[in-house]
């Protein structure tokens, strides 16, 4: 349903017939192939809040396996979840996901490879890019890096600000058009898809413009600071 | 699609954001008041769409005196505040900031209303519209489409 609307941004206003209609399932985002899956639980505990991650039925997300530092705690989330957005920044930012999705979206299709040695083919990423959330933040041209914090306190990554600001580096937030499922770094994870997916830091709480690389989580255990896929993976136009 | 539970009096979205608003069962609890469709159309990208399905009458219903016998019950709750598509095409007309295109009771009304009561669950049947449409053989409860262009 809806389909004849194409590409158009559209605000569809409405409750359960609404959701019915279009085949989302706003109060339960159980995956039905949890088998193996060693996260929190989610459904029904997650009900009557503002947002809600996706239900991850895209086919995508069959051989994407999901590799989780810190399991996360859903109505945790829900419950508090922004993204700050400071540091050298003389706008810094405290943004809900209602405020994300209010900002111009970016479409992209690119690989994502994990250091592991998989990959996933054409992952039709939704987000922001990740120049412009800096501008909007009015980041100080002297901040060379950005550090990025996940919910929870564990996991951190950090990236120079010259590969956060290539075109292709997102705040992601949804798949296919629905928001990423709990697994998959629901509210927002960062998207750069020429890095290995521990670049890819899930569960964004916090950016920080700053002067100085941190050591990320997996940088500590003696991954590459630059993580950077061989040029032999990278597919034209998949980056 | 991205699900977000807001107040439809404070929609979190820039000027012309939208290159369409559609309303599903729901334009009725807010867009009465006359000043709603002036809210909304703000939303709307110029020549953008608004289109709204929800439940209407065929005939003007003017007092519960003049309501039928089975829509008595629930006149005050619900049925006072249904329209028929005739006071909704002058409702958005008149305020000047939009063309009504279409406004009708598609043909498919009567199949989706049926399918609607008949499959609701039976723990429901307080809602207004499962109560009414088994007697409704006058066909006065309709799903009505209305569809404007912004200017």
């Amino acid at each position: 349903m809806l389909g004849w609307l194409g590409n158009a941004t559209v605000l569809a206003l409405g409750g359960d017939v609404l959701s019915a209609c279009l085949g989302t399932n706003t109060a339960n985002s159980g995956r039905p192939d949890a088998a193996g899956d060693d996260g929190p639980a989610e459904g029904a505990d997650a009900q009557g809040f503002d947002f809600q991650p996706g239900p991850g039925t895209d086919p995508i997300f069959n051989n994407w396996y999901e590799n989780t530092v810190d399991s996360q705690n859903l109505v945790d989330i829900l419950a508090s979840w922004t993204l700050t957005v400071d540091g050298m920044a003389s706008n810094p930012l405290s943004l809900g996901f209602a405020d994300l999705i209010a900002l111009a979206r970016q479409d992209q299709v690119t690989d994502f490879h994990c250091v592991e040695g998989w990959s996933v083919d054409d992952v039709p990423w939704n987000g922001i890019s990740l120049a412009s959330m800096l501008d909007l933040a009015g980041a100080d041209p002297s901040a060379t890096y950005l550090s990025f914090y996940s919910v929870g306190g564990e996991y951190s990554e950090s990236l120079p600000i010259s590969v956060a600001r290539e075109p292709r580096t997102l705040l992601g937030y949804g798949v296919g058009g629905s928001t990423l499922p709990l697994a998959h770094g629901f509210p927002v994870r960062l998207v750069v898809p020429r890095l290995y997916g521990y670049k890819n830091a899930k569960y964004l709480s916090r950016i920080e413009a700053t002067d100085h690389a941190i050591t990320g989580y997996w940088e500590q255990y003696g991954y590459s600071y630059a993580g950077e896929v061989p040029a032999s993976l990278l597919r034209p136009g998949k980056y | 699609m991205f699900p977000l539970r807001v107040d439809a009096h404070s929609l979190p979205f820039a000027n012309e954001f939208f290159d369409a608003v559609v309303a599903i069962e729901s334009y009725l609890y807010f867009g009465t008041d006359e000043r709603y469709l002036p809210y909304l159309v703000h939303f709307i990208k110029p020549g953008g769409f608004i289109g709204v399905v929800d439940i209407g009458f065929r005939r003007k219903i003017g007092s519960i005196e003049e309501a039928p016998e089975y829509l008595r019950p629930q006149y005050e709750k619900y049925w006072s505040s249904i329209h028929t598509v005739e006071w909704w095409k002058q409702h958005w007309q008149k305020t000047g900031l939009v063309d009504v295109q279409c406004a009708q009771f598609p043909p498919e009304s009567d199949r989706l209303l049926r399918d609607y009561w008949v499959e609701r669950p039976s723990d429901q049947n307080e809602d207004p519209i499962m109560r009414a449409m088994p007697n409704d053989d006058a066909r006065l409860i309709g799903l009505f489409c209305l569809v404007a262009r912004k200017r």
